[in-house]
């Protein structure tokens, strides 16, 4: 058990993984010698060397399509994509490729590529730094997405990505990156498994990756004001947790769904559109969705476009109150 | 265009350089027999497509020579990379008759379960990657391919055959760029028909890549060509691009016929060998074709596996939905060197 922030956390489970299996490379712009933008590969090219830690240009069409026949080979790659903002070039290989040459291949040929992929915002890093476009993964049948909250997640589900059998896209929140410290042990964290953060009665607050600690302080917020929220950290955004959504919105009645990206078509209407099918009978008031704003992100007023704890617990006040 | 295109077969078979040969004469015969049964089964694909009962077929010509010459010309434990073209290389590397009808009938017995397009075959043994629909993606896999093989000290090689459409993508780009980087051992094949602008042979230079430019048609060019990119990229030379010429109006029958004057005069190949080779793929590809449309359609049931290694629970649920059973373990992953 060690104390680290994300991002060490990350690096430090890399190592750990590499040296347990010899099969696994990383790879990406900076990752060597810089140890990453965010400091996540920090280390692993002098303890493994250029065979194994692989620093390559920001082409990430170059980047995923070279993931993808390292494993299709049989290596396990973990890919560094800078920040998600710059995923799009590489979205054929993504979509086309890696999510489904095993379907195409009827199981011949298999792509275990883990997509390491900083995003959300909080670093002020305007419209091309500050993306969360896990709805677009989310959507492409084959690959598991994934979203930690903090270092202790970040190690545990990394762990697990690198054993899947399937290509996995880790979405790093980085405005949590060295955002504060957690215990970090050896344990693994099961895909497809969320957690429930905060036990209350009253409101389900469902967040993931960069928003979970902003739901936490509403939910303190809101139960200061006599309301009791739980609060579910999905974790892994496919395949959602299913039973931890319905066991909690069924115990709550209620439903506040958080997220960075913009509204329409995000994540959060999926969630809405499963709980109008799944748990109608158990809602007494309306689902709210709490998102950024249908903008790109905006440099000088981040603030007005990401959530806050404020507009998650006035909408947690609102659900409780209808 | 006053581009000197490398060629080998003479019209002449007596004036071809047989001495100039990287490929042996079994591989030879190989060659002269691939191209022979891919047209034979193409005409019988090309028969069933003028009946109707075939929705999609996308002949070989005039690509099957230059496709077949390629895959003669690799060794067991290499990589090939296909576009939709390359039926030829597909029956080179092991491709099977009844598995190329199957797919293109949607019958039961096909090994991709009807999921793709026919003429896009996939062989686990023979290191051949079922083809993608989109252009270029396959330059980039076949560089990753090949860093692998030089992470893993691996005497082999991984070939990606594309046509010109991949060339304007930013995927020839990145993948070229990605294999030069790191020296990987891969073989970049891009068919043309000589009049792409910029000409694609002439990029290899600023790529500091080793380029030949050969006459497509030519299957000992070809063979020869991917030959030697093959001993410099395991000898540590890097990535080559060839590319290889093939004139639209030319029907393959030319190439085929230009190869069978070189077998025959090398002594390989004779009249009564052709009659007989040629009744032989006839009654394969009959028998096949007997007993893969009384196998009859392939079954649904297999439509949600292989998506992700099981079935998450929504595809679960879905199989319910279809009102098919339970999940059953999908066949394994079969691909794979390390």
């Amino acid at each position: 058990m060690s104390e680290l922030t994300m991002a060490a956390a990350v690096s430090q489970t890399l190592r750990d993984e590499m040296l347990r299996d010899d099969r696994i490379v990383v790879l990406g712009e900076d990752i060597g010698e810089l140890g990453g933008l965010f400091g996540a590969t920090a280390g692993l090219l002098a303890e493994f060397g250029e065979q194994r830690v692989i620093d390559g240009p920001a082409a990430e069409g170059g980047l995923i399509g070279t993931a993808v026949g390292l494993a299709l080979y049989g290596l396990r790659p973990v890919a560094e994509v800078q920040f998600a903002d710059l995923v799009w070039s590489g979205f054929e290989q993504l979509v086309s490729e890696m999510a489904q040459l095993r379907y195409r291949s009827a199981g011949q040929y298999s792509c275990p590529v883990v997509l390491r992929v900083p995003y959300g915002g909080g670093i002020g890093g305007g419209m091309y730094q500050s993306q969360s476009p896990e709805a677009h993964f989310c959507h492409v049948p084959g690959i598991t997405v994934v979203a930690p909250a903090d270092a202790a997640d970040a190690a545990g589900l990394l762990r697990s990505a690198v054993r899947a059998e399937d290509p996995v896209v880790f979405l790093e929140p980085k405005g949590l990156y060295a955002a504060g410290r957690a215990q970090v042990s050896e344990d693994h964290v099961r895909l497809g498994s969320a957690r429930l953060r905060r036990d209350g009665t009253d409101v389900t607050v469902v967040a993931y990756g960069s928003t979970v600690p902003l739901a936490m302080e509403a939910a303190e917020a809101a139960a200061s004001r006599g309301i009791q929220a739980d609060v579910v950290d999905l974790r892994t955004l496919v395949p959602l947790d299913i039973a931890a959504l319905l066991r909690s919105v069924a115990k709550t009645g209620r439903a506040v769904l958080v997220s960075e990206a913009p509204r329409g078509g995000g994540y959060p209407a999926e969630l809405a559109a499963t709980l109008a099918e799944r748990a109608l009978l158990h809602l007494e008031a309306p689902v709210e969705r709490v998102t950024g704003l249908d903008t790109p992100v905006p440099y000088a007023h981040e603030d007005k476009y990401l959530p806050d704890a404020d507009r998650i617990t006035a909408a947690i006040e609102r659900v409780a109150n209808f | 265009m006053g581009r000197q295109l490398l060629s080998l077969l003479s019209a002449d078979p007596e004036s071809t350089e047989a001495s100039q040969l990287l490929v042996d004469d079994g591989q030879l015969r190989a060659l002269y027999e691939t191209l022979t049964l891919t047209r034979i089964l193409e005409d019988t694909a090309a028969r069933l497509h003028g009946e109707g009962r075939v929705g999609f077929f996308v002949p070989s010509l005039p690509a099957a020579a230059s496709s077949a010459a390629a895959a003669i010309a690799l060794q067991d434990g290499d990589w090939l990379f296909p576009s939709f073209r390359d039926t030829a290389a597909y029956l080179a590397r092991g491709g099977r008759i009844d598995d190329y009808l199957a797919q293109l009938l949607g019958a039961a017995s096909d090994p991709l379960m009807g999921r793709q397009l026919p003429g896009h075959g996939s062989l686990p043994a023979g290191r051949f990657v079922a083809p993608s629909g989109a252009a270029g993606t396959q330059i980039q896999q076949a560089a990753g391919v090949a860093l692998g093989m030089k992470l893993r000290g691996q005497e082999q090689v991984a070939l990606a055959i594309f046509g010109p459409a991949a060339v304007a993508q930013g995927a020839f780009h990145t993948g070229i760029n990605a294999a030069v980087r790191h020296q990987a051992p891969a073989i970049f094949l891009c068919r043309t028909l000589g009049s792409e602008q910029p000409p694609v042979a002439g990029r290899g230079e600023g790529y500091g890549l080793g380029t030949e430019l050969v006459d497509g048609r030519d299957c000992l060019a070809v063979a020869n060509a991917v030959a030697r990119a093959r001993q410099q990229a395991i000898a540590g030379g890097g990535p080559i691009l060839i590319e290889a010429v093939v004139d639209g109006d030319e029907l393959e029958q030319d190439a085929a016929g230009r190869l069978r004057g070189f077998v025959e005069h090398r002594g390989l190949w004779d009249a009564e060998r052709e009659e007989a080779f040629v009744q032989r793929c006839k009654d394969r590809v009959l028998d096949a074709l007997e007993v893969v449309e009384s196998a009859g359609p392939g079954s649904a049931e297999g439509l949600l596996d292989h998506v992700w290694a099981a079935r998450p629970w929504m595809l679960q649920e879905q199989a319910r939905h279809l009102g098919q059973r339970e999940a059953q373990a999908p066949r394994s992953t079969e691909g794979g060197d390390v």
